[in-house]
């Protein structure tokens, strides 16, 4: 894979790696927002404007491609380059959970209910 | 013998139609030369003319009238040779496609209106010819003999990067009969097929095109329209002050109106889309449907009188969108409901109903019908639409939805909006300098001080648009400095 693409994106945000991951399986636009609510339990809301920008720019760098495009739907499905990409991320992930395993004792990371975000409107 | 010419690399053609299409290069070769050579005719003409002009005066004697008319003669003899050529090719070119039964018929512009163009294909197919194969790229449409049949094309649209959509063919529906790289071409007997492609993709191009001609001709007539006013008013001011100069009057009309000839065909280009894109919209349920006016004007009368309904004008509201999405969930708050907003954004319509809480958005984008459609479906409505802005407004109970979980989006608008305002009003600006300049040569000083007069109000309004951009500038990016996600 491009070294380019691992340079712009990795580490990445998480958004991108949201939208990302839910391309496990192929979907379009909307279904993509609805299984992140879900996924994550309610704790991030896609904005639509994020999905179809940065489906937009995947795109464009060919991470995703376009699946089936009926009526109004266009479905999107990941290219090698874009599993290869979210698989090194998943890595790097990972890495990040082990490091935190290995200094638990010290800090109290468990007890903290994670609370479903605020999101934060910009101009409000 | 006409010039060869290779197929140019976007040219595809199916092998059996190699003969056809040979004579058909040959015949556009052979025109292409004699629209050269008609230049070469029309000098020959003139020559001509002017030989016999000159004998017919006696300036020229007849040795040398004789030798201009065999010269002129001469100089017309690859015309007609070419002209026989033409004939020759086009006779070929019948024989052929009797024998094969094969057609060629080039539609440069068919993407122009595709609604016409499918017609064009059903009519062909009535009088037997099929469509056989269709360069979407040049616009050449390849045809065999066929049974006479009523049947119905459908061209389709797809993004770049994709198939034709498999579902469309499955079970027999459609036939492929084609696809470029963001068409394809389909056909089918049933009069009204379950599943067929939409005309979204179209429409979407087609209103591109209409927001293009439409901007080019607003920002076009609001430059010169500006200038025009300036400079007439400086030339009412001087006439009544210095004195009445009906030669300078002439000049300056006549140049101004020079300025305004762009326009013509920019109306022209508008028209023909406006006129594509009516049909197309019948034809799909349009995602780029915005709010209209749900009220007859005897209704909105009515409710005016009642107190029920309020029209505000805004023009500038772009140059601060923040300020003007803040202003209509004020007013949303005090129940006064965004019902639509006029036809060039200018003005806001609103009906007397209960408070809500609705989030309004303007974002800039020119999408693709994706961009629409995954909005509504999200359940942002579209308030207002011309390309690439667009109004949307979401209703809530507690939480205002969110458009942009990473508004750094907003500042590349803000800082473009920052920058162009104040240059485009200095050069605006500077324009009037000139002329506020010039006014100082004039003879006396009334001249002098009319002149400024007017140019006073017209500077600072440009000063209260600048700073309205750049102080949107600061906003935004005071905004974004309080997000955490990164993109």
């Amino acid at each position: 894979m491009n070294k380019k693409l691992i340079k712009t994106y990795i580490p990445m945000s998480e958004t991108f790696y949201y939208i990302l991951l839910s391309l496990s399986e192929p979907r379009h636009g909307y279904g993509i927002i609805k299984y992140v609510g879900e996924m994550s339990g309610g704790r991030l809301t896609l904005g639509s404007g994020t999905v179809y920008g940065t489906l937009s720019k995947m795109r464009k760098d060919n991470l995703i491609n376009v699946f089936v495009s009926s009526e109004r739907k266009t479905v999107y499905k990941l290219t090698d380059d874009g599993r290869e990409l979210l698989e090194l991320e998943m890595a790097r992930l990972k890495q990040v959970y082990e490091d935190t395993q290995k200094q638990k004792e010290f800090f109290n990371a468990d007890a903290p209910k994670a609370k479903p975000a605020r999101n934060k409107p910009v101009f409000v | 013998m006409p010039m060869r010419r290779k197929l140019s690399p976007h040219e595809t053609s199916p092998s059996s139609f190699e003969p056809l299409c040979r004579m058909l290069k040959k015949r556009r070769a052979a025109k292409t030369m004699l629209f050269v050579y008609l230049f070469v005719q029309a000098l020959d003409i003139l020559l001509f003319v002017f030989t016999i002009v000159a004998f017919a005066t006696g300036e020229m004697e007849t040795a040398g009238f004789v030798v201009g008319v065999v010269f002129c003669a001469l100089l017309t003899v690859p015309t007609v040779a070419l002209i026989f050529c033409m004939r020759g090719i086009g006779k070929k070119i019948r024989a052929l496609e009797g024998e094969s039964g094969q057609k060629i018929r080039v539609r440069r512009r068919f993407e122009r209106d595709i609604l016409a163009c499918e017609r064009w294909l059903n009519g062909m197919h009535r009088e037997g010819d099929a469509l056989a194969y269709a360069d979407l790229g040049a616009g050449r449409f390849f045809f065999i003999r066929a049974e006479s049949a009523t049947v119905f094309y459908r061209i389709g649209s797809k993004p770049a990067d994709a198939p034709v959509p498999p579902e469309f063919t499955e079970g027999g529906r459609f036939t492929e009969i084609c696809a470029s790289e963001r068409r394809f071409i389909l056909k089918t007997e049933l009069a009204d097929p379950p599943l067929s492609p939409s005309y979204e993709g179209e429409l979407n191009r087609a209103l591109k095109i209409k927001s293009r001609a439409a901007s080019f001709l607003v920002g076009y007539g609001v430059i010169f329209g500006v200038l025009a006013a300036l400079i007439i008013s400086f030339l009412v001011s001087y006439s009544v002050t210095e004195k009445f100069d009906l030669a300078m009057v002439i000049v300056f009309s006549v140049l101004l109106s020079l300025f305004f000839i762009p326009l013509i065909p920019g109306i022209l280009r508008y028209k023909r889309v406006a006129r594509t894109v009516k049909p197309l919209e019948g034809a799909c349920d349009n995602p780029f449907a915005a709010l209209s006016p749900s009220f007859s004007p005897k209704e909105l009368e009515k409710l005016k009188k009642e107190k029920k309904y309020v029209k505000k004008i805004r023009f500038f509201w772009l140059t601060a969108p923040d300020l003007c999405e803040r202003w209509l969930e004020k007013m949303e708050g005090q129940g006064w409901n965004l019902a639509w907003m006029g036809k060039f954004g200018g003005s806001f319509h609103f009906i007397k109903g209960e408070p809500r809480r609705i989030k309004y958005f303007v974002d800039y984008h020119d999408g693709e019908a994706e961009y629409y459609s995954l909005h509504k479906d999200n359940g942002w409505t579209l308030v207002y639409s011309a390309r690439p802005i667009s109004v949307w407004s979401h209703g809530y109970v507690e939480q205002p939805p969110v458009f942009y979980n990473d508004p750094q989006i907003l500042t590349r608008h803000a800082k473009a909006l920052a920058l162009v305002t104040p240059i485009c009003s200095a050069l605006l600006n500077g324009a009037d300098a000139v002329f506020f300049v010039m006014s100082r040569f004039a003879k006396g000083t009334t001249f002098f001080w009319v002149s400024g007069l007017i140019l006073l109000p017209y500077i600072a309004f440009l000063g209260w648009l600048t700073q309205r951009c750049i102080r949107y500038y600061l906003r935004v990016r005071a905004a974004i400095k309080n997000i955490k996600y990164k993109m």
